[in-house]
C-alpha cells in the first residue's frame, strides 16, 4: 500500500486517492490541424517507463484536490509532491520532463508551451 | 423504510435514521453514546482565502474567521465551520438557519466570485462519544485520531467502514461528529452499533 502525502491534508493511505494517470500531458490547441497519428499519439500513447515518472493524483476521500507526483515505478518511492500546475523542481524530476519523448511530439511542435506558473 | 413523500412539508422532521433510532436508551455506562443531530443546516462556501476582501466580508457574517489550516475547523455559538478543501469550507449550522445565512453571504459577496450551495439534505450527522469512542472509530478509519495527533478543533474527511465521511473532534470526552450522506447514514448507524456493541451503547434521542 502506498502512504501518499497530498499537498492540503498530509499523508493518508491510498485508498483514499485516486490515480490520474501521466501528468504533463499537453492538449492540442486545434485538434482538426493534425493527422490521426499525431492525434493518437497525443490520446493513446502513454508512458511507461521503469523507473521514475511524473503522474496525476487526486485525493478524491479528501480534499478533491488533483496534484502531481514523481513516483518510481521499481521501488514505488515517492520523491516529490507538486501541485498541478507546476512543473517539477528535483533534479530528476526536470530531467525526466526535459527527456520525455512527448517534449519532441508533433502535439508539442505544433503547439505554444503551455506556461506553468 | 422510511416514507419518501413528494410533499415538503409532511417529510418535514424525517431522517432516514428515524427508524434504526426508534430504540433508544442502553446503559447509561456504556462505552459510547449515539445520537444523531438531525436536519442541521450545512452549506457549501467556496471563494478566494487569499482574497482579503472575500475573508473580511466572511468574517462579518458568519462573526469567526475562516479556518485557513487543512483539517481543522471553528465553532461559535451559531455554527461550525470546517476546512473542506484550500477554497472550500462546509458551515453546519442549526436548523433552519441556512437560508439565512445563505441570503447573507449572497448579499455581501455579491461582488466577488464566490458560491454558496445549501446542502442540508445531503447528509446528516451522527454524534459519538464516550470513554470507547475512539476504539469504535479506530475499527473502520485509517486516519490517526490518537490524541497527540488529533484534538478538539481538528476535522478530517476520510473513510469510515468505506462510507466518506467527514470527522470532527468537539471535546475531550471524547466526543466526535461524523457527517455521513444521508444514503450511507443507515448503514453506518448500523455499523457504528455492530462495533460498538462490545462496549455496550447508549442511543440518545
Amino acid at each position: 500500500m502506498l502512504y501518499i502525502e497530498c499537498p492540503w491534508c498530509g499523508f493518508r493511505d491510498d485508498e483514499e486517492f485516486h490515480y490520474g494517470g501521466e501528468a504533463h500531458i499537453q492538449r492540442p490547441t486545434d485538434p482538426n490541424e493534425l493527422n490521426d497519428e499525431e492525434f493518437s499519439e497525443y490520446l493513446y500513447l502513454k508512458s511507461n517507463p521503469k523507473g521514475v515518472i511524473l503522474e496525476r493524483w487526486l485525493h478524491s476521500r479528501g480534499c478533491r484536490r488533483w496534484f502531481n507526483v514523481l513516483r518510481n515505478t521499481v521501488t514505488n518511492e515517492i520523491t516529490e509532491i507538486y501541485p498541478i500546475d507546476t512543473l517539477p523542481n528535483s533534479k530528476e524530476g526536470t530531467e525526466y520532463y526535459g527527456q520525455n519523448w512527448r517534449r519532441k511530439s508533433s502535439v508539442e511542435k505544433t503547439i505554444k508551451p503551455r506556461e506553468y506558473k | 423504510m422510511v416514507d419518501v413523500s413528494p410533499n415538503k412539508k409532511e417529510n418535514e422532521g424525517i431522517s432516514p435514521l428515524d427508524s434504526l433510532i426508534k430504540l433508544s436508551g442502553g446503559p447509561q455506562d456504556g462505552g459510547i453514546c449515539l445520537k444523531e443531530h438531525r436536519h442541521t443546516g450545512k452549506l457549501v462556501l467556496r471563494g478566494n482565502p487569499n482574497d482579503s476582501r472575500f475573508t473580511k466580508l466572511v468574517y462579518r457574517v458568519l462573526g469567526n474567521k475562516l479556518p485557513l489550516t487543512p483539517n481543522t475547523f471553528v465553532q461559535n455559538k451559531q455554527q461550525t465551520t470546517i476546512w473542506l478543501g484550500p477554497d472550500e469550507w462546509l458551515i453546519n449550522c442549526f436548523p433552519g438557519d441556512e437560508s439565512t445565512i445563505e441570503n447573507n453571504l449572497n448579499n455581501s459577496l455579491s461582488k466577488i466570485s464566490n458560491s454558496v450551495t445549501n446542502v442540508s439534505d445531503n447528509s446528516t450527522i451522527i454524534q459519538i462519544s464516550g470513554s470507547k469512542a475512539r476504539t469504535v472509530i479506530m475499527k473502520g478509519c485509517s486516519i490517526d485520531i490518537h490524541p497527540r495527533t488529533f484534538q478538539p478543533g481538528q476535522a478530517v474527511q476520510s473513510n469510515l467502514a468505506l462510507a466518506l465521511i467527514v470527522l470532527w473532534q468537539i471535546d475531550q470526552k471524547p466526543t466526535y461528529n461524523i457527517l455521513v450522506r444521508s444514503s450511507f447514514s443507515s448503514y453506518l448507524w448500523q455499523w457504528l452499533l455492530d462495533a460498538g456493541a462490545e462496549f455496550g451503547i447508549h442511543i440518545e434521542k
